[in-house]
């Protein structure tokens, strides 16, 4: 009876002590954020350049014959807020954030938030679906070739994907986009959908979505798959190596089980760590596919308001990628915690 | 684990298959007849005070908006305002209203959202169309189909960078709006133009324009005018994807071999330029300068950056693709180093020690730092043509915002810098002057007083034969002076498919107040 008593009494102080470690986490990552969005509208200040010059054409770049009056100027930096100290700003920038505000794009001339939306399911859709895939395929093919080790099938899948990982993203898709696209008229050259799909049925867009999709998708997969291989084919490499899969040879069990049953759910633990940390990142769009492809993202978006330095835009999107970094990292140290049984809380 | 991954394998593959069996002729039938696609950036929602501030999102306004006078081939043309007259002292600038003119919504253009137009813009200032407005002392409607401007003085760029530039807004719509830098809405777009506007998407920078049955000038010979972006526009338009786009000169020079396609080119009125730092030694001294002059192989410097895709720089500052104001007749300093070498021995810079970089008398070398922001191969080909007489560049690669930033503080000994506004009417010459009413001093280090008297007349000459001769006068004294080297010119290209739109043409001295441009409206409309 008193062994019961004290088994219930050892989950729930396990329990609270997880409960405590992800309230610790939980302050951590509040203070990450706040620190984050000090850096976020810090960086952008200190780089040299004046926002101005780029909403207005004036300066040594300026396009137009006649320069700005100095009224009209004033009056105009007033309206962006320009004017203002930089600490005034930032309280404008935190007023904004608490009421839900991600600020007025100067450059873009359209909310923050409105430009993001507009971006972001483009990106996740990229750019997950990307990973995913590259995961799916790293994974398994990390496996195989871990199982084949100093087989010519090793040998060859890494030679494949090392010479994979040695083209650069730009070349690859270029390739890709010149023979399954140019020449062979298989898939389209550019952007996310068709215009002349815009008014069809649901079901005709995804398709035609889907069909967009495609070489922007295989090229970031192949771009990514090499990382995920190698991962998984070090990992399963140094697994089977233990002493518990020696053993469950020596019992007699099947070499496949072996391999999926005991040693990937060990060997996968670091995997699903960089795949979480780069699914993060998906907020931050990919600028060389979105380039090569004509596809809409945020990686451009983020480019071109670096080089107009708008601001409330680069502040915007940071904060997106950072939170998705962060919810991402949270997200892992969760299943961490329920699922890795080595994780110890104390 | 491995059927799941099988299975999700497979569906995207099937999936994309089933996508290409059931969509591969949506692309190739889209584009009828009454479609033509360009390819191009997003530049901002075409309305007057939200278009991004460059000239290709003032061209895409203008598709829908329309001013008082407009540019053709040869010059200016009336417009909305179907007849114009100036009076004896260039003060009064009388225009009356096509009567045919019509908004989008169906309503009549009249005398009275002219005079709107300009108070609005003065009431709210606007990054573009304030800068020459302050010459107006008021704007007046006389009737519903006569306007008169009333200036405080005359002004010679009236035509042009006002009248011309300004587009004319319906007081039904904007007097309601308090705050236009932030009014994108559907009725933001309603202009009087020979396009409305009926999709913008700014993540894909879409914009589909749609014909205006009613356009008082005539029939628009475009039913949907597309601008999208595709990634790689040369292999768009070789394989038909879209009809036009402006290509950079290599890419110009492959679209010029195939028969399929054809290619203008015009100047892009972009100025590529040396900038000193005029107080410092030994850039004060003109001797230095001509000799520097001397020893720059323009034609080279455009055949080796620019792959001839440029006009080498003339020592006048104006291009001479600007036809009617550009001087022949001025100072010229064709490469010659010896020359500017013998100048550097008569200034006293002299290499003493024989290590190739020549020293001041008081030993100090002639060697600098120049700043250029990261832009091809001119730097490089500037520091050696310069080494080759003995002065030593250091080049200082910056990022644009940061090189716009140090030219705009004085910071820098040399600059290179490229920027536009050197076409249409010779008023950006006053540009390298210092202008009392602006706080941006950017080039205000010029300060010969024969031309800051001679700029500060140019415009007030409405006879243009008498302007002409005091703009000739000004680029003489810059060419002697050098204050700035002009080192080319930018060219601009447009590649078409023939057979849908063929009377492509750049605009001479550019649209409205010198944008240089392919996209003038008069290309879409039967004339």
């Amino acid at each position: 009876m008193s062994c019961v008593k004290e088994g219930q009494q050892e989950q729930r102080r396990k329990r609270l002590s997880k409960l405590s470690y992800l309230q610790g986490r939980g302050l951590e990552y509040l203070l990450t954020i706040s620190v984050i969005l000090g850096l976020n509208f810090l960086l952008p200040r200190l780089m040299p350049g004046d926002p101005f010059s780029y909403l207005s054409g004036i300066g040594s770049s300026s396009d137009l014959a006649a320069t700005m009056d100095a009224k009209s100027e004033a009056i105009l930096r007033a309206y962006y807020g320009l004017d203002q100290p930089w600490l005034q700003q930032f309280f404008h920038y935190l007023s904004n954030l608490v009421q839900g505000n991600l600020g007025y794009a100067y450059y873009f001339k359209a909310p923050v938030a409105q430009l993001i939306a507009e971006r972001l399911p483009w990106s996740l859709l990229l750019v997950v679906s990307s990973i995913l895939l590259a995961s799916l395929l790293g994974i398994a093919m990390g496996v195989f070739s871990a199982w084949k080790r100093g087989t010519a099938w090793d040998t060859g899948c890494w030679a494949v994907f090392l010479s994979l990982r040695a083209i650069p993203t730009f070349f690859l898709g270029t390739l890709l986009l010149l023979f399954l696209s140019f020449h062979s008229n298989l898939f389209p050259l550019f952007g996310a959908y068709s215009i002349e799909q815009l008014g069809s049925s649901w079901l005709v867009r995804l398709k035609d979505i889907l069909w967009h999709l495609t070489l922007p998708v295989t090229t970031l997969t192949l771009a990514e798959i090499t990382a995920k291989y190698l991962l998984t084919r070090g990992a399963m490499l140094d697994t089977l190596e233990e002493d518990y899969i020696t053993f469950a040879r020596a019992r007699g069990m099947e070499e496949e089980q072996i391999m999926y049953k005991h040693a990937l759910p060990n060997a996968l633990l670091p995997v699903v760590t960089q795949i979480a940390l780069r699914l993060g990142m998906a907020a931050a769009g990919m600028i060389y596919v979105e380039t090569i492809f004509g596809y809409p993202g945020m990686g451009k978006l983020m480019q071109d308001a670096l080089a107009v330095r708008d601001f409330q835009v680069l502040q915007g999107t940071f904060l997106i990628t950072s939170v998705m970094v962060l919810a991402l990292n949270f997200l892992l140290d969760l299943c961490y915690v329920y699922l890795d049984p080595r994780v110890e809380v104390r | 684990m491995k059927k799941l991954l099988g299975v999700v394998v497979v569906c995207f593959f099937l999936l994309s298959i089933l996508a290409y069996l059931l969509l591969p002729q949506s692309q190739t039938t889209g584009a009828a007849v009454d479609v033509f696609k360009i390819a191009g950036e997003d530049y901002g929602y075409p309305s007057p005070y939200t278009f991004y501030p460059r000239g290709p999102g003032y061209c895409r306004m203008m598709l829908i908006f329309d001013t008082l006078v407009w540019k053709d081939k040869t010059g200016i043309i009336p417009w909305l305002g179907s007849s114009y007259q100036v009076s004896q002292d260039g003060r009064q600038w009388s225009f009356q209203i096509d009567p045919q003119a019509k908004w989008h919504d169906g309503k009549s253009v009249t005398a009275d959202d002219v005079q709107f137009t300009f108070e609005y813009i003065s009431k709210h200032p606007h990054p573009w169309f304030n800068r020459e407005t302050g010459v107006i002392e008021k704007v007046e409607a006389k009737g519903k189909k006569q306007v008169v401007f009333y200036l405080k003085r005359p002004y010679a760029p009236f035509l042009t960078n006002i009248a011309g530039t300004i587009p004319i807004m319906p007081r039904h719509i904007w007097e309601k709006v308090a705050d236009p830098l932030k009014y994108t809405d559907s009725k933001a777009v309603i202009g009087s133009g020979p396009f409305r506007l009926v999709k913008y998407d700014k993540s894909s920078a879409l914009y589909i324009f749609q014909a205006n049955p009613s356009y008082f000038k005539g029939q628009v010979k475009v039913n949907k005018l597309i601008f999208l972006q595709p990634g790689q526009p040369l292999m768009a338009l070789q394989k038909g994807e879209i009809d036009a786009f402006a290509p950079n000169v290599d890419q110009a020079a492959i679209l010029e071999k195939n028969a399929n396609l054809k290619v203008v080119e015009g100047s892009g009125f972009w100025i590529y330029r040396l900038l000193f730092n005029l107080e410092q030694k030994p850039f004060n001294q003109v001797e230095f300068r001509q000799a520097m002059a001397y020893a720059l192989n323009l034609p080279e410097l455009v055949m080796r950056a620019m792959h001839n895709g440029a006009t080498p720089g003339s020592p006048g500052y104006v291009s001479p693709d600007l036809r009617e104001w550009y001087n022949p007749e001025i100072s010229k300093y064709p490469h010659n180093p010896n020359k500017a070498k013998e100048i550097l021995d008569s200034l006293g810079y002299k290499d003493n020690n024989r290590d190739g970089i020549r020293e001041m008398p008081d030993g100090k070398k002639l060697s600098f730092e120049m700043i250029a922001f990261n832009q091809g191969q001119e730097a490089e080909v500037v520091k050696n043509m310069l080494k080759a007489v003995g002065i030593e560049i250091k080049i200082r690669a910056l990022d644009k915002g940061a090189h716009d930033s140090l030219i705009a503080n004085q910071q820098y000994e040399i600059a290179l810098n490229g920027h536009g506004g050197i076409g249409g009417d010779p008023v950006f010459l006053n540009q390298l002057v210092a202008n009392p009413k602006s706080k941006n001093h950017s080039n205000d280090m010029y300060k010969n007083p024969e031309y800051v008297k001679l700029a500060n007349q140019q415009v007030k000459i409405t006879n243009p034969a008498e302007r002409k001769k005091v703009v000739d006068e000004m680029q003489v004294i810059l060419a002697q002076d050098l204050p700035t080297i002009p080192l080319y010119y930018r060219k601009m290209y447009f590649a078409y498919q023939p057979g849908k739109v063929d009377d492509w043409f750049f605009t001479p001295g550019g649209i409205a107040s010198g944008i240089p441009t392919e996209l003038n409206k008069l290309v879409f409309l039967k004339r």
